[in-house]
């Protein structure tokens, strides 16, 4: 009888067998098939597992989630999670120590980003059926952001044994010549990701002023209008946060005259409000 | 210790010249024989003197398989069984009137050494036969003898002859010859007898009397030899058989390899030679990538599922690797490794075994009347293996199986995934996952990434649905179909993925774009861009809530007044527009019962043209029903006293953070409750949301559609 422990060598050596893969791109090699000695010491590649539901799931989303690109000289936030999946699972203790944050470049060699963490798990922080999410949040200032090389990121949140998937983060000139209608976007996303990375970090007030900077030139702008009402609840002003949110609200209902979803901007205008004008508590 | 009788046979060789064309193929072709046999001897004497009586009576059955070195010269060999039984009474009277008397029972298995032997001769057209077990066992003997005039009355003691040599020496090895007969022209079965008296016994027991003549003896031999075909067996063994499944890589590589051995068994423990070892897959599929939704639309594959041999195997194969042989093998035995390149890949193996003689032995698993096997461990009817369906409780069900009912949700089977495409299974996040058979499956693309993940999770918990949001953009087609890769699998129905996204264009409100339906309808979960300005608790609370809608499940009710206008005109307050149009209200605080009108005047006095959008909640709309339900909104300001309807009673809600399984009102809604119960119960058709859940495509979601919302109070 041959060897078959040698013949399963060869699958890693080989990157594939029969004639090679099918259906699917194969070009480096298949898994592990970084070459190698063909002697005794050489392991056979893992048996493909079918992965089962993990007790808590690890995820990031690079500033507001709605793309990968990232402009120099932005703030830049990364915002965690870990939240509890499998209902039977037992407590999972999530110290800060047992967190690493990994930032690749495109040829995978590892990167050192300036990240400053803005939100940390408390001491103690644990997943069960009554804390079922741990969010945490790092930050580049816009001066950190203009000093990384152009080009594509790969970055990695592992939590107590748990990775998030690599979430592509292009790291992009800011942008410029733009039409009027993508520079006001553009320039409304700045001031937002400004003001969300100042509320973070507890400084509400150069939260207000970028976004009231920008207000001057939207001042319907409803998402502005809403992080200003959020500046201002924080500043300790609650008549102004009130006064935005209304605004925002009136611009939400000119968006969507008849919302057929619950409107996020009314339950924080109500809950802006004081008694006895539609936020009794 | 023996003491024998020596009973020499002589026995006329009979040589046939045979017409070798005719002869049967079959009769040079088998590999075993098995023989059966009788040999009978009854002999007599008495001549006054001298008396005896014996006999004999054989019976052979066993098998002669071929010599593993004599392939060439057809010669056979074995040890059958044989029953052996002797009698034997002898006595001798003198002329003196003295005399003996001996006696001897032989009773049992004859001892062969060496063994049985038949040779064919394909030249001379004869075979011959010899049978060399020439002794049994003695069970009983014994000698008397007797006084002169008083015959045998003195017993000497037994003879101690414990083995006796019962057969013609004629009919063994040796010098002397064997039974040699002509070939058959045809047909397959050798048989001959041989009979007669021209044997001469010679009566050695009782050396006192022994006279040395030669007394003939009557025998009779008669004999036939089958070709025993079922002979020679080709055992399958594999190892892993029982519990491997087919697996493979995202990239299609090769997953764990199943070893397959063979080896060739012949019951005489000789097996024969073997020219060449043949492997074949055959109705190996083909289904379309590695599992079902990965690569996305993947095109027919052009390569089988399941291959035979790893690289270096020294086996020769076809294109496919569907068939491989092996030449002159060393040995009676060859192994091979099936490698899989899809998660749900089946074939059946055959091997064969091509013997020297041309005869071809197909391979069975041990113990099975089948040949060949199925791969994986299979049902005939399934291409799902046992030990996945064992293992996941699903033993006994059909591949197209589609019937979960765990969450009940609205009592529709299914989760638009069946069985075989539960068991093929899915890459997410590029790793392989099953379906649940017992619980429905969701798939999600989540592409909000941690923005979406905490209200996923609470989704989750309160659907009981096994949701996965594994999917990557890589990982779904655009068609959002999760279980498109099929050929000739199981079919079913398309069953769809549901992709969550932060939508930069929405704010204030999320939706799940063609919602409430099943996942096909929903063509995006589009959660608002600026959902950072959302708390944690709601945000997470309201991405449930979004993602309730796509397996169907609607809000409490649809009509409740939303953005109506309270205005200050004249220092009283008008709802719905100015004092022309308006209808004028008094507002109450709920706890404690107050008229809080005149507090609320001088608030919107100051306000911006002394107007304040407001939400008025009704009975049975979006506020109504259990006030814990994650599906009830939280944007109310203030609802209408039924007991006068110019009052509005000031009150605000908050989302609730599990899932109504009534459509009853509780908490703010428990009727009867003071000054009221605020939106009853849910609308007709609505609430109840456990029980509204709708997962499979296959069927369609029912629609929960209110009727027209009523018009306002009259002023």
């Amino acid at each position: 009888m041959r060897n078959f422990g040698i013949a399963l060598l060869g699958v890693l050596l080989l990157g594939g067998c029969g004639g090679g893969a099918k259906g699917v791109s194969n070009a480096d090699g298949g898994p592990g098939g970084s070459g190698g000695q063909s002697d005794a010491g050489v392991e056979a590649p893992p048996v493909p597992q079918t992965l089962g539901p993990p007790p808590f799931v690890v995820d990031l989303a690079l500033n507001d989630a709605t793309t990968a690109q990232a402009p120099r000289g932005w703030p830049l936030i990364l915002t965690g999670v870990a939240a509890l999946w499998t209902e039977s699972a037992a407590p999972v203790s999530l110290p800060a120590s047992a967190m690493s944050l990994k930032v690749g470049d495109a040829s995978q060699q590892v990167q050192t980003w300036p990240l400053a963490q803005v939100k940390a798990p408390a001491p103690g922080a644990a997943l069960d059926a009554e804390h079922r999410s741990v969010q945490v949040a790092w930050v580049l200032t816009p001066a950190q952001t203009s000093a990384l090389a152009l080009g594509t990121y790969e970055v990695q949140l592992t939590w107590a044994g748990q990775s998030s998937p690599p979430l592509a983060v292009e790291i992009v000139e800011a942008p410029t010549g733009l039409g009027p209608g993508d520079a006001a976007m553009a320039q409304a996303r700045l001031a937002n990701l400004t003001a969300q990375a100042a509320l973070l970090q507890n400084d509400a007030a150069s939260a207000l002023a970028a976004l009231n900077a920008e207000l001057v030139a939207q001042p319907t702008h409803v998402w502005l209008l809403t992080t200003q009402s959020l500046a201002y609840e924080a500043a300790g002003n609650k008549d102004e946060a009130l006064k935005s949110a209304e605004a925002a609200l009136e611009q939400v209902l000119l968006d969507e005259p008849d919302p057929d979803e619950p409107v996020t901007t009314w339950e924080l205008r109500n809950r802006l409000l004081p008694p006895a004008a539609g936020g009794a508590p | 210790v023996k003491r024998a009788a020596t009973l020499a046979f002589v026995v006329c060789a009979l040589t046939h010249a045979s017409d070798l064309s005719a002869q049967s193929a079959e009769v040079l072709a088998a590999n075993a024989w098995r023989l059966h046999f009788k040999y009978t001897v009854n002999a007599s004497l008495d001549t006054g003197e001298q008396q005896f009586d014996y006999s004999v009576t054989a019976t052979g059955d066993g098998l002669l398989a071929r010599d593993p070195n004599g392939a060439g010269s057809h010669t056979f060999s074995g040890d059958p069984s044989i029953n052996v039984v002797v009698s034997y009474t002898g006595r001798v009277i003198g002329a003196d009137g003295c005399g003996m008397m001996e006696s001897l029972v032989a009773n049992g298995l004859a001892i062969c050494n060496p063994s049985t032997q038949m040779v064919i001769d394909g030249d001379e057209g004869t075979f011959e036969l010899a049978v060399n077990c020439d002794r049994v066992p003695v069970v009983h003997d014994f000698a008397w003898l007797g006084k002169c005039g008083k015959l045998f009355d003195y017993p000497v003691d037994d003879l101690a002859i414990t083995e006796w040599e019962w057969h013609p020496e004629a009919v063994s090895f040796g010098a002397m010859p064997r039974f040699t007969f002509p070939l058959p022209p045809q047909g397959a079965t050798l048989s001959g007898s041989d009979s007669g008296s021209p044997l001469g016994l010679n009566v050695g027991l009782f050396t006192a009397i022994a006279t040395g003549d030669m007394t003939p003896v009557d025998y009779q031999f008669d004999f036939t030899l089958t070709p025993e075909k079922d002979e020679v067996k080709l055992e399958l063994d594999i190892p892993a058989y029982d519990r491997w499944r087919p697996s493979t890589t995202p990239k299609g590589d090769a997953g764990e390899p199943l070893v397959v051995n063979a080896r060739l068994q012949a019951a005489s423990g000789r097996p024969p030679r073997v020219a060449e070892f043949i492997w074949d897959l055959t109705k190996t599929s083909h289904e379309p990538g590695v599992a079902m939704n990965f690569p996305p639309d993947a095109p027919p594959d052009a390569k089988p599922d399941l291959r035979l041999g790893t690289p270096d195997d020294p086996h020769v194969f076809d294109a496919d690797r569907q068939h491989a042989t092996l030449s002159k093998p060393d040995g009676v035995a060859d192994s091979m490794a099936v490698l899989p390149y899809d998660w749900g890949g089946w074939s059946t193996l055959t091997v064969t075994a091509v013997l020297e003689d041309n005869r071809r032995i197909v391979g069975k698993l041990m113990g099975a009347s089948e040949e060949g096997a199925r791969l994986p461990k299979r049902a005939t009817t399934s291409y799902i293996a046992d030990s996945w369906k064992e293992s996941h409780d699903a033993s006994g069900k059909a591949d197209d199986a589609d019937d979960e009912m765990k969450p009940v949700g609205d009592e529709t089977q299914g989760d638009g995934l069946n069985l075989y495409q539960e068991y093929r299974g899915f890459y997410g996040r590029a790793e392989h996952r099953e379906g649940d058979p017992l619980v429905k499956d969701l798939f999600l693309q989540n592409q909000a990434g941690s923005a979406a993940t905490p209200g996923i999770g609470l989704f989750k918990q309160l659907s009981q649905l096994n949701v996965q949001p594994w999917l990557l953009p890589s990982e779904l087609p655009m068609s959002r179909v999760i279980n498109g890769n099929r050929a000739a699998a199981p079919a079913g129905n398309p069953q769809h993925a549901v992709i969550v996204a932060i939508d930069g264009s929405l704010r204030g409100l999320s939706k799940a774009q063609g919602g409430p339906g099943n996942p096909a309808k929903i063509s995006k979960v589009r959660l608002q861009g600026d959902w950072s300005t959302v708390d944690d608790e709601r945000w997470k609370r309201l991405v449930a809530h979004e993602l309730f809608h796509t397996v169907n499940v609607w809000h409490h009710g649809d009509i409740d007044r939303m953005g109506v206008l309270w205005r200050v005109m004249n220092d009283r307050l008008y709802e719905g527009g100015g004092a022309a149009t308006g209808t004028q209200i008094q507002v109450r605080q709920e706890k404690p019962d107050a008229d809080i009108t005149g507090a609320v005047i001088d608030l919107y006095k100051a306000l911006p043209n002394a107007r304040r959008r407001m939400w008025i909640a009704v009975d049975q709309g979006q506020h109504s029903g259990d006030d814990q339900c994650v599906m009830r909104y939280a944007n109310s300001n203030a609802y209408v006293l039924r007991a006068d309807t110019t009052k509005r009673v000031d009150a605000r809600d908050e989302r609730g953070s599990a899932l109504c399984t009534s459509s009853n009102g509780t908490g703010v809604n428990e009727d009867p409750r003071d000054p009221q119960s605020r939106y009853g119960n849910a609308g007709s058709g609505r609430g109840n949301c456990a029980h509204q859940i709708h997962v499979t495509d296959a069927v369609p979601a029912p629609s929960r559609n209110m009727p027209p919302a009523p018009p306002p109070p009259a002023p």
